[in-house]
């Protein structure tokens, strides 16, 4: 499905974005550049493990929050490869704070950590889609409802998913297809440090009609199908992957 | 072109301050070096992470980004620096040698690990940068010493670009030293050095 195409995940080290790069790996792109931040290790893991499925890959560290950083990962995507086919925008990281609480900055900084990466490393993309492309963006459903100290990563959430319906009309004619997938509580290394995390995981099984809370293998299928031919006629959706917790909540 | 690896105080100092003055959108005039980065600037783990990845950057090093205690316990024995999440006294005595720049009276009584990030200041990030930049020297000349795994080229540099040593001859790259083995092995050696097996 991805034969020749190359794929760019960021935040692939772990968790979800780990997922969705050894998902996209099955489909045998080209080549994987990892986007990840501060770990190391765990990103040569995943690179190790791409290339255990016969997937040349490559670790790239760059903090999305930072312009000229991320400005530089395209440029070595560039430099590498001379095209780009399949940009998943997962990184993410935030603060966390009650709605009273949430200064200016953190706000700042939690857009610019998501919402705006996500904006300019599409942008950065499109650049590079040179034969057209797929773009995902990551969301949750603190972009919908409330969740306790998610109001500045639910807002920018929010602003990703606005932000793709946008990208979605105005890169159509490069053939570049945009949209998003929005999870639930996803079961990951980064969700078990949540203090509560144990009753927050009763509570949602609780009200989800699958009985459990999704893994990130989960989101990376649907990621993979986005990224897919026969996704090109769906454009600038947000798809919610949450076993029908939504829906009774 | 051999790179410079090791810096002065005040040259580490300079750009530590400059990358903590940008993920806080502060002057760098308004940043005391003493200052806890969380009480005094409200700075959060994205500031953290933000200010490790561009010190990281600039000084082509790998800060250690795991709990060092723990990393240490886990080769010398579980519970002995921290018990229920509360520092032991061996583990007080580790940290007020680790972080000299820390007012030692900090390090007594009842200290418990996640309160550890509050003691986070630029002079720890100072003290960190050039803890490691001694250690990626030293990996340097152990490296040319060996040579080079590949083609045994003795002609081994410090990147300008990334975090690893490159062989002049056949472009092996090897990467610095990982921050969290560093500073275990510091743990370790002070623990050691207490008196301890």
């Amino acid at each position: 499905m991805l034969a020749g195409k190359v794929v760019l995940v960021t935040g692939a080290s772990r968790g979800i974005g780990r997922a969705i790069a050894l998902r996209l790996a099955r489909e045998t792109p080209a080549h994987i550049f990892v986007g990840y931040c501060l770990h190391h290790d765990a990103a040569a893991e995943t690179v190790a493990a791409i290339e255990r499925a016969n997937v040349p890959a490559t670790a790239i560290a760059a903090d999305v929050g930072q312009v000229e950083f991320l400005e530089e990962m395209f440029q070595t995507i560039g430099d590498r490869c001379g095209r780009l086919d399949v940009f998943v925008s997962n990184a993410a990281r935030a603060s966390f704070r009650p709605a009273e609480e949430t200064t200016a900055r953190a706000w700042e900084r939690t857009m610019d950590i998501n919402a705006r990466a996500f904006l300019l490393a599409s942008q950065l993309s499109a650049q590079l889609m040179t034969e057209g492309g797929s773009i995902v963006g990551l969301s949750s459903l603190g972009s919908h409802f409330y969740a306790p100290g998610y109001l500045a990563l639910g807002a920018a959430k929010a602003a990703i998913e606005a932000t793709a319906r946008y990208l979605a009309v105005e890169l159509a004619p490069k053939n570049i297809n945009v949209n998003v997938v929005c999870g639930g509580l996803i079961e990951t290394e980064t969700a078990r440090l949540h203090p509560r995390y144990e009753e927050l995981k009763r509570a949602v099984i609780s009200r989800t009609p699958e009985g459990r809370v999704g893994t990130p293998d989960d989101l990376a299928g649907v990621v993979a199908f986005l990224c897919s031919p026969e996704a090109r006629w769906i454009r600038g959706q947000t798809i919610v992957v949450d076993g029908g917790f939504s829906l009774v909540s | 072109m051999l790179e410079q690896v090791t810096l002065s105080q005040a040259e580490v100092e300079t750009t530590v301050i400059d990358a903590v003055a940008r993920s806080l959108l502060l002057k760098p005039s308004e940043i005391a070096v003493n200052a806890s980065l969380q009480d005094a600037y409200g700075a959060e783990s994205l500031d953290m992470l933000e200010i490790a990845f561009s010190l990281e950057r600039a000084f082509r090093i790998r800060l250690p980004h795991e709990n060092i205690l723990r990393g240490a316990e886990e080769q010398l024995g579980e519970g002995i620096f921290v018990r229920q999440g509360i520092l032991t006294e061996q583990g007080l005595q580790i940290l007020r040698r680790l972080r000299p720049e820390i007012d030692a009276s900090l390090f007594t009584g009842t200290v418990r690990v996640h309160e550890l990030g509050r003691l986070m200041t630029v002079q720890t990030f100072v003290r960190l940068a050039l803890r490691l930049l001694e250690a990626k020297e030293e990996a340097l000349v152990a490296l040319r010493a060996a040579g080079c795994a590949k083609c045994g080229s003795h002609a081994i540099f410090a990147s300008q670009k990334a975090a690893e040593f490159v062989c002049q001859d056949c472009s092996a790259a090897y990467p610095v030293p990982n921050g969290d083995a560093v500073l275990v092995e510091d743990v370790s050696e002070i623990y050691r050095e207490n008196g301890r097996p």
